[in-house]
């Protein structure tokens, strides 16, 4: 009996360890010198460099990049929450057969492996002339994020009751004002599921603006980190100063919205 | 008819996006296919089924589908028993629990890239972290080459996976865990049940939603996983940690073999198509209503 | 009904705006726009030139294109730096899809033969700085008699070492595999490692196959590449098998570091740097690297000596491609003012004392770092370039995942026999 009370906060407090000890690495690994590497990756700095990150921000034109992951996931964000929210009220709400395709026509895009799809997406994004502006990488971002966010918004809508909407119809109310005043707002929950697996996504991505931004301006986080990198050795302290203050940011948003993060997740998957 | 003026405007605008931006290219992208393309010359063959039927006799295509297999069924098996285990330890809602659970998904936050980096850094044989604590604590003896070892490699890259995104899973299950009602416990308790019978008839069959969409998507997930992969090991040493989705970007863009690439692509495409489907029919089945 | 209708349309234009958007030309990227300079020179057209090229930190080219610009104001250069990594996923998307950049990196031998082969590499076979570069230089920039790419440097692989090391276990230079083994052991009896091995990184499984290739088949058998192309030799039966048997040797004799398929070449170069490690098989674009690690040490870099004692030792070395030009480029004038500004001698300097690599053009000569110099006699001995230079493009990915499969307890014959495959599909 005691072993058992022990057990569960022994586990706890090793796993806890495990998701320390990386990140001891990165932060000390930030702020060592080229020279310290030398001593393995466990050591404490011999000085601590916090001058490496100001090196690392000037260097990868960090500040720019800023603006760019928050205008990129920003508006992606904002797209994928109405478009998918509001495709699917209809799905949730039709029994009919084109409903019930149209909905498995959307999830089959969850399953599709998106790295072949780059060449014929390229043509196509060349041919509207969106190569090179920030419409062309966000379109691809919403394109890729509608259809976990069907999958979520649809079992969710199925859970709210019709006579909602059919109240508030008899009121006077047209289907969007409903949908914007009634139902939205219902479906918090799983806006902020939505928000917070696509917003790690996107803010993270590195290949999809690799491919469709490309100038040095429009550069995200991810793609500042490779400003470190060369043909044959890379510039280590510099890359794990990018890596710290590319993840403060995230960091910061999720500590301060930690309990919404959480029921966020939580609420959207059970109830699905 | 006025119904259906109404779904239209509110279907349009998702269905126009994915459709121009995600199923046109997808399936454009699988006529390749069937043609011997190599990614860069402007003359492309059509071959019929010649990819397919090479694809059957490839050794390294088996080879990288039972890896792609190993990686999800682990993915999966792992980060579901720790999710749950984690999560039967956070039920509660103390200072310390919410403390616990928002440390554990730090590592969610950061980029597959930074991931890569790192993890190289912990797994290094011969000053990795992993090993000087090893030593440390005197079990040098199982001192490893973490990411070069051909059969360890596959298991140390779906370790670091596991490191990242295990949190994910635990939240879902504390969340299914926080929705049973207090006095199915109380009226077990009456009935005298041990830990392990009220787990499994309570407890378990409750969280089968949380269940449901944990394995689902762990199993997409690791089905398609790329980008941990692709920047630990690239697919080596020796192809051991080459999976399907690994494979045709080496094909594709290494090997300039655009149509071959495109090939296993399907075959990928179509396994786990059939994977989920076959998977949310019998998982939905076990779901309880209470 | 109104209501809907309006807000119905408010969705489509949301849709829609993303093209419209795209499509007006947003904000950021206006690359047509012209130098400010250009007034002066009326008559001039404004252009701006779009660059690709692999990241290198280490090319100094800022500098170079700061001159550029300086002496022709009405050539813009849009200069876009890619990690190695992903630079030949993005290239070939681009090239693909009808929107090349007007100038991209170029690998040097056969690897570019796939872009000359689908027409996007433009001829620059009358450029004037073609008459200045070595012969090695030309056969690796060339397809059919014709040169397609502008090349940068001379890269080098031998034996990067710890000078201190060697003088204080008394140490002579190697000049034989024997006394290569010799030495390592006397390194490794001393409690320091002696050949640093970061096989993780793909590139880096070639670098001793093709030190030892030089001498051990082309230095007597220079037909060898011409033999396999016409199909009158394989990789296996050749050389190669003892080679590899050798290669493995290292490793089971215990004379690299633990886990070389674990370790990445940074890390190789850590050890290095901390004295931990005494050599390394390497390219001379690390020393920079190694220095900067840590400044007080002394490298020295000599051949790898894989000959029987008093034979000759050849040096495998590669010319390293600047870049090519689009084949269908709008401004071809402006390329080929941009690429005979970096063949100047000033600009090659600039190049080659920033990377510490040799040169390939007859009239400059780089100051180099003392462990380059020490291995610089050694050239003239013989030299055999990177044998993927004459390779069909797929076989090097072939190796590296074999070598690294030989490494994790593989056959050597497999691996072979793979890398015959793959040339022999890659050569039809």
């Amino acid at each position: 009996m005691i072993l058992r009370r022990l057990l569960t906060p022994l586990g706890l407090a090793f796993w806890a360890m495990i998701v320390a000890i990386p990140f001891y690495l990165v932060v000390t690994m930030s702020l060592k010198s080229p020279a310290d590497l030398q001593y393995g990756p466990l050591k404490w700095p011999e000085t601590l460099k916090f001058s490496n990150y100001w090196t690392a921000w000037q260097q990868a034109n960090m500040g720019q990049a800023f603006l760019n992951s928050i205008l990129i996931t920003g508006v992606s964000l904002i797209l994928i929450v109405v478009f998918s929210s509001m495709a699917a009220y209809p799905l949730a709400r039709r029994t009919d057969r084109w409903s019930g395709a149209l909905y498995v026509y959307f999830l089959a895009g969850i399953m599709v492996p998106f790295q072949l799809a780059m060449i014929p997406l390229y043509k196509l994004l060349n041919g509207l002339n969106l190569i090179g502006k920030y419409p062309g990488a966000i379109a691809v971002y919403i394109a890729t994020g509608i259809p976990f966010a069907v999958f979520l918004y649809v079992s969710f809508f199925k859970t709210v009751p019709r006579e909602l909407e059919e109240s508030a119809q008899i009121d006077g109310s047209g289907p969007f004002r409903t949908f914007w005043k009634i139902l939205f707002p219902l479906v918090k929950p799983i806006t902020s599921t939505v928000v917070i697996i696509k917003s790690l996504f996107i803010w993270n991505d590195f290949f999809i603006p690799l491919l469709f931004l490309q100038s040095k301006a429009m550069r995200n986080i991810p793609l500042s980190l490779y400003s470190f990198t060369s043909e044959y050795t890379n510039n280590w302290v510099l890359i794990f100063a990018a890596v710290v203050i590319g993840s403060l940011p995230l960091i910061a948003l999720f500590l301060a919205l930690q309990k919404h993060f959480i029921q966020g997740i939580a609420s959207g998957a059970v109830k699905g | 008819m006025r119904r259906t003026g109404i779904d239209g405007v509110f279907l349009l605008p998702a269905f126009l996006v994915f459709t121009i931006f995600l199923a046109y290219p997808v399936l454009s992208s699988f006529y390749y296919s069937m043609t011997d393309w190599n990614g860069l010359s402007p003359t492309i063959d059509f071959i019929g089924l010649d990819n397919f039927r090479k694809l059957a006799h490839d050794k390294d295509v088996w080879k990288g589908l039972q890896n792609t297999l190993v990686i999800a069924l682990l993915v999966t098996v792992l980060q579901n028993v720790i999710g749950l285990l984690l999560a039967l330890g956070l039920q509660k809602t103390g200072f310390v629990q919410r403390l616990l659970r928002a440390w554990y998904l730090l590592p969610a936050l950061l980029s597959p890239l930074a991931i890569g980096y790192i993890w190289s850094y912990m797994y290094n044989p011969q000053f990795g972290v992993i090993n000087t604590i090893l030593e440390f604590v005197g079990l040098s003896g199982w001192a490893q080459d973490w990411l070069g070892d051909r059969r360890l490699a596959i298991y140390s890259v779906i370790a670091a996976n596991l490191w990242q995104w295990v949190a994910f899973s635990m939240i879902i299950y504390v969340a299914g865990l926080q929705s049973i009602p207090r006095d199915m416990y109380e009226a077990a308790d009456i009935d005298g049940a041990g830990a392990f019978s009220r787990f499994k008839n309570i407890t378990f069959p409750l969280v089968a939603p949380a269940f449901t969409v944990n394995i689902v998507v762990t199993m997409i997930v690791g089905l398609k996983l790329f980008d941990i992969i692709f920047i630990m090991t690239n697919g080596g040493p020796g192809g051991s940690t080459e999976n399907l989705a690994v494979m045709l970007y080496r094909q594709a863009f290494a090997l300039n073999r655009m149509g071959y690439a495109n090939a296993i692509a399907l075959l990928m495409f179509a396994m786990i198509l059939v994977f989920s489907l076959v998977q949310i029919a019998l998982l939905r089945r076990r779901e309880v209503e209470y | 009904m109104r209501k809907r209708t309006k807000a119905g349309f408010a969705a489509l234009c949301l849709t829609l705006s993303l093209l419209v958007a795209g499509c007006g030309g947003g904000g950021q990227n206006a690359p047509e726009a012209g130098a400010s300079g250009s007034s002066s020179q009326p008559k001039e057209e404004n252009v701006t030139l779009k660059l690709y090229l692999v990241n290198n930190a280490n090319l100094n080219l800022e500098e170079v294109h700061r001159k550029f610009e300086e002496k022709y104001p009405n050539i813009r250069l849009d200069y876009e730096g890619a990690p190695v990594d992903q630079f030949e996923t993005v290239i070939k998307t681009k090239l693909a899809s009808g929107d090349a950049p007007d100038i991209f990196t170029v690998f040097a031998g056969t690897k570019k033969d796939p872009f000359v082969n689908a027409g996007y590499l433009l001829d620059l076979s009358d450029e004037p700085w073609v008459q200045r570069l070595t012969p090695g230089a030309i056969r690796s920039a060339s397809k059919d008699g014709k040169i397609y790419g502008l090349p940068r440097s001379q890269n080098v692989i031998g034996v990067i070492y710890n000078k201190k090391i060697f003088k204080d276990l008394g140490l002579a230079v190697p000049t034989d595999w024997q006394s290569f083994l010799d030495a390592a052991h006397k390194i490794k009896d001393s409690g320091v490692t002696p050949i640093g091995l970061g096989l993780k990184d793909q590139f880096v499984t070639q670098l001793i196959p093709y030190a030892m290739a030089a001498s051990a088949i082309y230095r007597d058998n220079p037909e060898f590449d011409g033999q396999m192309a016409e199909g009158k030799a394989t990789f296996v039966g050749s050389a190669w098998e003892k080679m590899m048997a050798d290669y493995v040797d290292l490793e089971k004799q215990g004379l690299t570091n633990k886990g070389v398929l674990g370790t990445a070449n940074d890390q190789v170069l850590q050890l290095m740097s901390s004295g931990k490690v005494a050599m390394t098989v390497s390219l001379n674009a690390v020393v920079p690297a190694l220095k900067a690690a840590n400044p007080e040490l002394e490298w020295g870099m000599f051949p790898l000596p894989y000959v029987e004692a008093g034979e000759p030792i050849w040096v495998s070395t590669g010319p390293a491609l600047f870049a090519g030009a689009y084949a269908k480029t709008k401004h071809p004038e402006a390329v080929r003012k941009y690429l005979d500004f970096v063949a100047s001698p000033e600009s090659m300097k600039t190049i080659l004392d920033a990377t510490q690599s040799f040169s390939i053009v007859d009239d400059v000569t780089p100051s180099l770092d003392a462990a380059l110099m020490e291995i610089e006699p050694s050239l003239k001995v013989g030299t055999y370039a990177f044998l993927d230079q004459n390779w069909p493009a797929a076989v090097q990915p072939q190796m590296f995942v074999g070598i690294q499969g030989v490494f994790a307890g593989g056959s050597v014959n497999d691996m072979l026999a793979k890398m015959d495959e793959a040339y022999k599909e890659g050569n039809k």
